[in-house]
C-alpha cells in the first residue's frame, strides 16, 4: 500500500476549476517528482494535500489518503496532528518562511515546544542538532542569528530543519532550489537526497526542472492544466515518454502556443492546440488515463506516442 | 490611454451619480436662476425664520432671506473656492512631488521635509491666523485670501502620493526600457511616470476638494472665511447653527448641499481611480 | 572587426559607506553577428555589466566602445544615434512593459524617439511588421500588455528593441521568468533574428544549457571577473578553470541514466560578499586547489583561456 494516495482530486477556484481528477501516490522511502509548468496546478496539489489550500480554493472532489486514512474527510484538530508530525512541507521562498524577528534556533524550536512540550533549553538543544543535520556550518552559533544573516542556500536548509523538526514520513518540497544559484542548488539537492536516505522519508519534489528530475526522482508525475497527464518511473520516462507533451519537453523542443488559461481551457485534451498528434478525437474527447503497465498516460494516443522513435 | 479610459469610465454607474450631481451643482454654481426663483437679497424680518410653506419649499432664516434661494445662490462661492484651492494644491503637489521623486537627492530631502513640516500645520489653525491677518489689513475679503490660504495649506498629502508614485514608476522596467531607447527626460515623465501619478493625485485631489468646500465652510462658519455680501453655504449654516432650537430648515439645507457635493466628489475620485488602471478595467 | 568592445570596465557601488565590487575589470571584444554568453551565478555583476554597456550605469574606470566609438565620452547627438545600435531585452517581460501603453504604442515608441528613423505615415506599417517578425498577429497592436502572456510579451519587448535595426542586442536573462515550454520558444526566435538581421547578442543568463544553445563564445563571471571565456566548445567541452568546472558539474543533466556515473564536483558554501571579495584569487575561498600563491595573487586571464593560477592543463 502507498504512503501517500491521491485519487481523483479536484480543487476549485470560485468558477475556475484548477485540478480537474488528479491522481498519484506516493510510496514510503521513495521520490517522486512532480513536474509542471506555472498553472499546472502542481503547487495547488501539495498544498490540497498539506489541507492549507488558500481561500477561495476549495476541495471539490475525490481523496487523499495518508496510510489508507483520508485526510479530507478528518476533523482540523486531526488534519493539524498529521500536518507537520506524518507531512511537512518546504517552500520555495525560504526568506518569507522565515519570520525575521526570531531568532533561527526559536524558530526551528518552536515547533517542539508546542508540538512535543519541550522546554526552551531542549528545543534550543534540539535546533543545533537539526542545523547539523542539514549540514549548517557553526550550528552552535549560527542558532542565535537571524534569517537575514543566512545567505539564500543557508536559510533553505534553515526551514528544511524546520520541516525535519517533528520527523515527518512525507516531506514535500515545492521548488525547493528554484531560487537559488546552480552550485547552491546543486547542494540542497544532495542534501535531500542524503536526508531522505538517512530517515527513509517519502519526498515529493515540486518542480519545473528536467535536469532536477533526472537527478533524483523515483518517479515523475508530469502536469499540465490541472491534470497528471504521465506518470512513470523515471528511467522509463526519459527513455521512452508516453505524453506528447512529456516527449516535446525532453526533446527540448519549442512547444508552439502557450499554457492554457485555466479559466479557459480547450475542449477535449486541454493539450490538443499545442500537440502534434493531435486528432479530430482530442478535440472533443478528454482522455482517460491509460494503464501502461506500471506506468500510466492520459492521452488518445499514448501507445502510439510510446513507440513512436521520433518522440524519444 | 485616455480613450480607454473614458470608455472604462462610460460604463460604471458609480461614474454617472457623481457626475450627474455635479453637473447640477454646476449649473447651479453658473446660473442659480434657473434654480431658483426668489432673490437671496430679499429680506425682510417680518418673514423671520417662517418654516417651510408652499411659497418657500426650505422656509426662511433668521433675516428673512429664502433658504433655498441662499443656498442655490451659495453653490458658486463654496464650488469655486474648492474648485481653485484644489487647483492651487494640486500645481504645488505635482511641482513639489515630481521634482522630489524624479531628481531625488538633496532636492528630494529639502522638499520632503518641507512636505512635513507644512502637514504638520494644522489647517484650521494656521488659516484663522492668515485670514485674520488678511482681515486686519482692512480689505475685507472675497474668495481669493480663502483660495490662497487652503491652496497653500492643502498640497502636502497629494504631493506625498505623488512622490511615491514617481518614485515607484522610475524604478519600473519599463522606464529603463525608455532611457535605453534614447528618450528624453521629458518624455520619460509625461509618458510613463506622470500618468502613473495622475490616477493617486486625482483620487487625493477629488477627495482635498471635497475637504476644501467643508473647510471653507468652517472658515466661514467661524466668520474669517467669506463674509457677506459673499453667500456661501459655511456662512449660512454659521448663521444658522446658532438657532437650531428654534429653526432647524436654515441649518439642514445648506449642509445637505454640502454633503451631497463633498460626497459627489469622493465618488467621483473612487470611479477615476478604477478606469485609469487598464488592469481593472 | 570588432562591433562592441568592453575595455576593463570596473563599477564600484557606495553602499551604507562600503565599496560594492559589483565588476572589477571586465574585458571583450564582440563581432558582428556574433553572440557572446556571460554566464555566472547571482553576485558576479552580470546584470551591472549590461547596465554599463548600456550606458545605463557610468563606469568606476574602463571604457565601452561601439564601432570603436568611446561610449562614455560621447557628445548628446552622438549618444542618440548609439541608441539605435545597441538595444537590450529585459528579463522580466510583466514589468518591462508600460501597463497604460498599447502594444502599439510600445513598439512604435522608438520611431517616435527617432522620428527621423520613419516617416510618421510608415510607422503604422513597421509596428504591424515587427509584430509579425516576433511572431505576433499584427491586430495585437491594438492590446494592452496584460491582455498577453509572460512569452507573448517577451515578444513584445524583443520587437520594441528590433525596431530601430540596431546591430548589437543585450540580453538580460531574457527567458528566465518564462515557462520551460516558452524558453525555447523564444530562444528559438533569438536564434531567428541572428539569421535574419545579423544581429549580435550578448547573452546574460545564468542558465548554462541555455547559452549553450545560443552562444558562440561564452565568458564566465564570478565575483565581477571574467574568470574563463572560449568558445562554447572550449568551455563546454573543455573548461580549465575550477569554478568553471564546478558550475558545469552542479548543471542537472536530464538524463536519469548518467545518475551516478559522473562524479560530481561539489563547491562549498555560497558566493561570498561583493562588498569584502577575498584577496588574490576571489575563488579560493571555495576552489579546492587553493594554495598559498591565491591568496596573495591574484591571477589573470592573460592570454590562457582561464584567470587561474593551477588550471587544466589545455588538452
Amino acid at each position: 500500500m502507498s504512503l501517500l494516495d491521491v485519487t481523483d482530486l479536484r480543487v476549485a477556484f470560485g468558477p475556475t476549476t484548477v485540478l480537474s481528477g488528479v491522481s498519484l501516490h506516493l510510496d514510503p522511502g521513495e521520490t517522486l517528482a512532480v513536474l509542471g509548468e506555472s498553472g499546472s496546478g502542481k503547487t495547488v496539489t501539495a498544498q490540497a494535500v498539506m489541507g492549507i489550500l488558500d481561500p477561495p480554493a476549495v476541495v471539490v472532489g475525490g481523496c487523499v489518503r495518508y496510510r489508507g486514512q483520508d485526510l479530507l474527510t478528518l476533523p482540523e484538530r486531526e488534519r493539524r496532528r498529521i500536518r507537520g508530525r506524518e507531512i511537512a512541507m518546504v517552500f520555495q521562498d525560504a526568506l518569507s518562511a522565515l519570520n525575521p524577528v526570531f531568532t533561527v534556533g526559536y524558530q526551528i524550536g518552536e515547533t517542539l515546544r508546542i508540538r512535543d512540550g519541550l522546554s526552551r533549553r531542549e528545543a534550543l538543544h534540539r535546533a543545533v542538532e537539526l542545523m547539523d543535520q542539514v549540514r549548517i556550518p557553526a550550528a552552535r552559533q549560527r542558532v542565535h542569528e537571524y534569517p537575514h544573516q543566512f545567505s539564500g542556500g543557508m536559510r533553505q536548509r534553515v526551514s528544511i530543519a524546520m520541516a525535519l523538526a517533528l520527523d515527518p514520513a512525507v516531506l514535500i518540497a515545492d521548488e525547493p532550489t528554484t531560487a537559488l544559484d546552480v552550485t547552491v542548488q546543486a547542494q540542497i539537492l544532495d542534501l535531500l537526497g542524503e536526508l531522505r536516505r538517512e530517515r527513509t522519508m517519502a519526498l515529493m519534489l515540486i518542480t519545473h526542472d528536467l535536469g532536477v528530475v533526472a537527478q533524483v526522482a523515483d518517479r515523475i508525475a508530469v502536469m499540465y492544466a490541472g491534470r497528471v497527464v504521465e506518470q512513470a518511473d523515471v528511467h522509463q520516462l526519459f527513455r521512452a515518454p508516453a505524453h506528447p507533451y512529456t516527449a516535446a519537453l525532453l526533446r527540448g523542443a519549442a512547444i508552439s502556443g502557450t499554457p492554457p488559461s485555466l479559466r479557459d481551457l480547450p475542449s477535449g485534451c486541454a493539450f490538443h492546440p499545442r500537440c502534434r498528434y493531435a486528432a479530430a478525437v482530442c478535440r472533443t474527447v478528454a482522455p482517460s488515463t491509460v494503464d501502461l503497465g506500471g506506468r500510466s498516460a492520459a492521452c488518445h494516443f499514448a501507445r502510439e506516442v510510446l513507440v513512436d522513435p521520433a518522440a524519444r | 490611454m485616455r480613450s480607454g479610459a473614458w470608455r472604462a469610465l462610460r460604463r460604471r454607474p458609480v461614474f454617472w451619480v457623481p457626475v450627474a450631481i455635479l453637473v447640477v451643482v454646476l449649473a447651479m454654481a453658473v446660473a442659480p436662476r434657473l434654480f431658483a426663483g426668489a432673490d437671496p437679497a430679499d429680506c425682510t424680518l417680518d418673514r423671520s425664520m417662517a418654516p417651510p410653506s408652499g411659497a418657500a419649499w426650505f422656509g426662511y432664516d433668521f433675516q428673512g432671506c429664502d433658504v433655498f434661494a441662499r443656498t442655490v445662490y451659495g453653490t458658486r462661492s463654496s464650488l469655486l473656492v474648492g474648485v481653485l484651492a484644489t487647483a492651487l494644491a494640486g500645481l504645488i503637489a505635482a511641482g513639489v512631488g515630481m521634482a522630489s521623486g524624479y531628481l531625488g537627492g538633496w532636492l528630494d530631502s529639502v522638499l520632503s521635509r518641507l512636505t512635513d513640516i507644512v502637514l504638520g500645520i494644522p489647517l484650521l489653525l494656521a488659516a484663522i491666523v492668515l485670514l485674520h491677518r488678511a482681515t486686519a489689513n482692512g480689505s475685507g475679503h472675497g474668495i481669493w485670501p480663502v483660495v490662497g490660504t487652503l491652496g497653500i495649506l492643502g498640497w502636502t498629502t497629494a504631493a506625498r502620493v505623488v512622490r511615491s508614485s514617481v518614485l515607484a514608476a522610475r524604478q519600473q522596467d519599463y522606464v529603463q526600457a525608455a532611457r535605453m531607447l534614447g528618450a528624453g527626460h521629458g518624455r520619460i515623465l509625461v509618458r510613463h511616470i506622470a500618468p502613473n501619478a495622475v490616477a493617486p493625485a486625482v483620487v487625493v485631489l477629488t477627495i482635498t476638494l471635497g475637504t476644501f468646500i467643508a473647510s471653507e465652510a468652517t472658515l466661514s462658519f467661524l466668520g474669517i472665511g467669506l463674509r457677506a455680501p459673499s453667500i456661501s453655504w459655511g456662512g449660512d449654516i454659521f448663521a444658522a447653527q446658532a438657532r437650531l432650537r428654534q429653526a432647524w430648515w436654515p441649518l439642514i439645507w445648506p449642509s445637505t448641499f454640502l454633503a451631497v457635493t463633498v460626497l459627489a466628489f469622493i465618488m467621483l475620485g473612487d470611479a477615476i481611480r478604477d478606469a485609469f488602471d487598464p488592469r481593472s478595467r | 572587426m570588432t562591433l562592441l568592445r568592453a575595455d576593463g570596465l570596473v563599477k564600484h557601488f557606495a553602499v551604507r559607506g562600503r565599496t560594492v565590487h559589483a565588476v572589477d575589470g571586465v574585458s571583450f571584444d564582440l563581432a558582428p553577428g556574433e553572440t557572446l554568453g556571460v554566464v555566472g551565478e547571482s553576485g558576479c555583476g552580470k546584470s551591472t555589466l549590461a547596465k554599463l554597456l548600456m550606458r545605463l550605469e557610468k563606469p568606476t574606470a574602463g571604457r565601452v566602445y561601439v564601432d570603436g566609438a568611446d561610449v562614455f565620452a560621447m557628445p548628446a547627438r552622438q549618444l542618440r544615434r548609439l541608441r539605435r545600435d545597441v538595444q537590450m531585452v529585459l528579463q522580466d517581460p510583466y514589468t518591462s512593459l508600460n501597463p497604460r501603453m498599447t502594444v502599439g504604442a510600445i513598439v512604435g515608441e522608438p520611431f517616435d524617439i527617432h522620428r527621423d528613423v520613419a516617416p510618421r505615415g510608415d510607422r503604422r506599417r513597421l509596428v504591424r511588421e515587427l509584430l509579425d517578425r516576433v511572431g505576433l498577429r499584427p491586430e495585437d497592436a491594438d492590446r494592452y500588455p496584460h491582455q498577453f502572456s509572460g512569452g507573448q510579451r517577451q515578444r513584445i519587448g524583443i520587437a520594441r528593441a528590433l525596431a530601430l535595426r540596431p546591430k548589437v542586442v543585450i540580453c538580460d536573462e531574457p527567458v528566465s521568468a518564462l515557462d520551460m515550454s516558452i524558453q525555447a520558444q523564444v530562444v528559438n526566435l533569438l536564434a531567428d533574428l541572428q539569421r535574419g538581421y545579423g544581429l549580435a547578442y550578448v547573452f546574460i543568463a545564468h542558465d548554462l544549457t541555455l547559452v549553450r544553445r545560443l552562444a558562440h563564445r561564452v565568458a564566465v563571471m564570478y565575483l565581477g571577473k571574467v574568470v574563463e571565456t572560449g568558445t562554447v566548445t572550449e568551455v563546454y567541452e573543455r573548461p580549465t578553470h575550477p569554478y568553471t568546472r564546478a558550475l558545469l558539474s552542479a548543471v542537472p543533466v536530464p538524463d536519469p541514466a548518467l545518475r551516478g556515473r559522473l562524479t560530481p564536483i561539489r563547491l562549498t558554501g555560497e558566493v561570498p560578499s561583493p562588498t569584502d571579495p577575498p584577496s588574490g584569487c576571489r575563488f579560493r575561498t571555495r576552489c579546492w586547489k587553493a594554495q598559498d600563491l591565491c591568496a596573495t595573487e591574484e591571477p589573470v586571464l592573460g592570454l590562457g583561456r582561464a584567470a587561474c593560477h593551477f588550471p587544466e592543463p589545455l588538452r
